[in-house]
């Protein structure tokens, strides 16, 4: 009996399966598999330099909310860096666009590269300029404030505790701003022309502009730019680290540096694993409240 | 639905695939038993020592004696000091001749990815044989069975090598020799010898001298003490740890066994006596204004630029001060022990210790060829080239030193004592107290006794965090 031959549908469908295969196998090795692990390894006492382990059931879970003051100190750092960061990298995005978007294309050109630099500078690079900008002795700020006769306000910016957090903010924003702005832009271009032109030929100055079409005609991107950004703060690791290391003391100690200490110092992998579920968790948490808070009501 | 199904049932195939295509894991390598040191090292015959091939660790020789590598070995040597290259070679080309036929593979790392480093390494299975390790790393390496057993190797010739017994009690742990150490590293006060001469000043033999020395320097514009901290306040914190032992030594408590062994957790006020005392200090400015935000290398420059008067540093910073010194200001400079307070019948330096040394990793092939690598790193030719050429303080009673603060240092060591040596991890516990003091420090609502409790707080949970 002739077999029947398979229909060209099926053997299209086959082909696809198999063609998936790469990017399934390449995310479920390198993705679905290290976050399967890390959740299972986060029970367990693993130092993360041998095979041996033990299950400790939610034992490194109740410690974190428990008994780790230290964590949740850097949660706050965390917290507070992520609002004011937040709030002043998207004001500053946002006011920087709508400069550049009213400028002559030249300009626009040279603004938007300009603005952007900082977005690709390595972090290395970028705390190296920062904390000879902050150096007390002969930093910048240090240096122009004596200049204009404000001794009395120069100070040890990364090493005063009151100051420590700002510096830090304030080197993020100069980083990510430019990134800011370059979404605004973008978004700021979907505007049909006509309407911006209809709007000016009825009376509206720069200020109705921004209010009645800039800012409700971008809440997508503001949307996108807030959950970027508040996410990228609670993750935050890199410029605290290589600007302030943490300090003063443990004033500008983030999350990040308290999971790397226990898993790299301590032998803790699996409660430093532990502490990076619980931090994702409340990424994921943000994320999904600000979704909430942002989207218009009766959208979906 | 059943597109995604048939999708990752392939992918899992192909992962389980290549997961059966890898190297068998080690015995109960994934199941969640108790972890034993050592449990999953099955015996193994002697003569499997001098087998290059043998897939196990080789069993070490049941007495002590000179220990000879074994044939073909292959040794990993991992270490941490690209600035001392020339005496790594040195000491290469001596262990080499020693031990004729021993091969030895080089890896440098930064010291401070060197932890990670090894956590890497222990995992991958691809470990080290012999690496880098701080003292205060041996009992945490030594619980979960990463460090090999030196005991049986090290014979009373070889001991009597040691400037002291305390050098090889700091590698050792559950009664057996885990690692040797290679420097010292301790902090001691270096001041400007020109400067001092020049307004006439001199070195303080109290505690309190040093108080009216700072003030004096304080009002001629200087920085008093350049102390780097940053983040965790690392040499302001070494000055109260002086200060501290004064205070312990006064009240008794010095030779105390939970203290020796970093156990003691209530102090009933004596540490917060000397948190009070060095945060006063802080606070007139004897550290200047941005010692929490000075690094290492900025704190040298301080002192070497001349806005300091003196300098808190490691010893083994002494090769990168020469250095600055001869490039810049060229003044002489000298040292003098951090002095007591004038109550005390003497002062304490338990801080004098061998920081620095190296572990061998216990799932080696070749122990013998590990402990034959120490034996020769541990002689005198070896240890003369780190301690002349890279001016290190050396823990060997062979070695005589040419550098005058260099050998000043030495002395100073010979006045150490008591060290504290835990028994548990410490993990990341310096750190902790450390910035606790230097939030102590910058808060002006903490209170030395709310610091105190905080410190032995820390000291306890390490304790029950080690001990889980």
């Amino acid at each position: 009996m002739l077999r029947k031959p398979m229909k060209l549908d099926t053997q299209r469908k086959i082909l696809g399966y198999f063609f998936l295969i790469p990017i399934v196998v390449l995310l479920t090795v390198f993705m679905f598999y290290p976050i399967v692990k890390s959740v299972v390894m986060s029970f367990t006492n693993w130092s993360g330099m041998t095979d041996n382990w033990k299950w400790v059931g939610f034992k490194n879970y109740i410690r974190i909310f428990t008994d780790m003051p230290e964590y949740w100190n850097a949660m706050k750092v965390n917290v507070v860096y992520a609002l004011i960061a937040t709030a002043v990298q998207l004001t500053l995005g946002f006011i920087m666009a709508v400069m550049v978007i009213g400028m002559r294309p030249r300009w626009q050109n040279f603004y938007k590269i300009a603005l952007y630099l900082p977005v690709i500078i390595p972090a290395a690079a970028i705390s190296v300029m920062w904390r000879y900008i902050y150096t007390p002795e002969y930093g910048l700020i240090n240096q122009f404030l004596r200049a204009v006769g404000l001794d009395s306000l120069c100070r040890a910016w990364t090493a005063d505790p009151s100051t420590a957090l700002g510096a830090v903010i304030v080197t993020n924003t100069w980083r990510y701003a430019g990134f800011t702005m370059v979404l605004y832009y973008v978004a700021m271009l979907d505007i049909p022309k006509d309407v911006m032109e209809s709007a000016q030929i009825d009376g509206a100055n720069r200020w109705h502009q921004i209010r009645y079409f800039y800012l409700p005609l971008t809440r997508g991107t503001t949307e996108i730019n807030l959950i970027l950004t508040i996410t990228g703060c609670l993750r935050a690791f890199d410029i605290f680290y290589l600007l302030t290391a943490g300090g003063p003391g443990t004033s500008t100690k983030v999350v990040s540096m308290w999971i790397m200490e226990t898993a790299f110092q301590s032998y803790k992998y699996g409660r430093a694993l532990a502490m990076s579920i619980v931090l994702f968790l409340i990424v994921v948490l943000t994320m999904a409240v600000s979704r909430i808070i942002l989207t218009p009501r009766g959208k979906e | 639905m059943f597109k995604k199904i048939v999708a990752l049932f392939m992918a899992f195939v192909l992962v389980f695939a290549m997961t059966a295509c890898a190297k068998t894991a080690a015995p109960g390598a994934s199941e969640p038993a108790a972890a034993t040191p050592g449990a999953d090292t099955p015996d193994t015959d002697p003569t499997d020592a001098n087998d290059p091939d043998a897939d196990t660790p080789a069993t070490q020789p049941a007495a002590a004696g000179k220990p000879v590598a074994e044939e073909g070995a292959k040794l990993h040597f991992m270490h941490i000091y690209p600035e001392h290259a020339n005496a790594i070679d040195k000491s290469l080309e001596i262990i080499k001749r020693d031990n004729p036929g021993l091969e030895i593979n080089v890896s440098v790392v930064p010291w401070n990815e060197a932890t990670k480093s090894i956590q890497t390494a222990a995992a991958t299975d691809e470990m080290y044989d012999i690496f880098f390790q701080w003292s205060s790393q041996v009992p945490g390496y030594n619980d979960i069975g990463l460090l090999l057993d030196l005991t049986p190797y090290v014979d009373d010739e070889w001991k009597s090598w040691y400037i002291s017994d305390a050098a090889l009690q700091e590698y050792s742990d559950d009664g057996k020799i885990v690692g040797m150490p290679l420097r010292g590293t301790a902090v001691f006060l270096i001041y400007n010898k020109t400067l001092f001469d020049e307004k006439g000043w001199k070195t303080p033999t109290s505690q309190e001298e040093l108080e009216t020395l700072c003030d004096t320097i304080l009002g001629e514009g200087l920085i008093p003490i350049s102390a780097p901290g940053k983040p965790n306040g690392f040499q302001v914190e070494s000055i109260r740890g002086r200060v501290f032992d004064n205070i312990v030594y006064m009240n008794g408590l010095i030779d105390d066994p939970e203290r020796l062994t970093n156990r003691k957790t209530e102090w009933n006020g004596l540490y917060a006596e000397s948190a009070e005392l060095v945060k006063g200090w802080y606070k007139k400015g004897y550290f200047g204004q941005n010692a929490f935000g000075l690094e290492r290398e900025e704190g040298q420059t301080v002192f070497m630029t001349g806005s300091a008067a003196m300098l808190l540093c490691n010893n083994n910073e002494l090769i990168a001060l020469r250095e600055l010194n001869a490039a810049a200001n060229n003044f002489e400079f000298g040292t003098f022990p951090f002095p007591k307070p004038a109550a005390a019948d003497r002062g304490m330096f338990t801080a004098a210790g061998f920081g620095d040394g190296w572990g061998a990793w216990s799932g080696t092939k070749y122990p013998a060829a590990c402990a034959a690598f120490f034996r020769s790193l541990a002689g005198e030719e070896a240890m003369t080239i780190w301690a002349n050429e890279e001016l290190c303080l050396v823990p060997s009673n062979q070695v005589e030193y040419a550098d005058q603060v260099q050998g000043d240092f030495a002395a100073q060591y010979a006045d150490g004592g008591y060290k504290v040596v835990a028994n548990y991890n410490t993990g990341n516990m310096g750190d902790l107290t450390g910035q606790a003091f230097v939030d102590y420090c910058l808060s002006d609502t903490m209170t030395a006794d709310e610091f105190e409790t905080q410190v032995e707080g820390i000291v306890a949970r390490t304790i029950a965090d080690a001990e889980e």
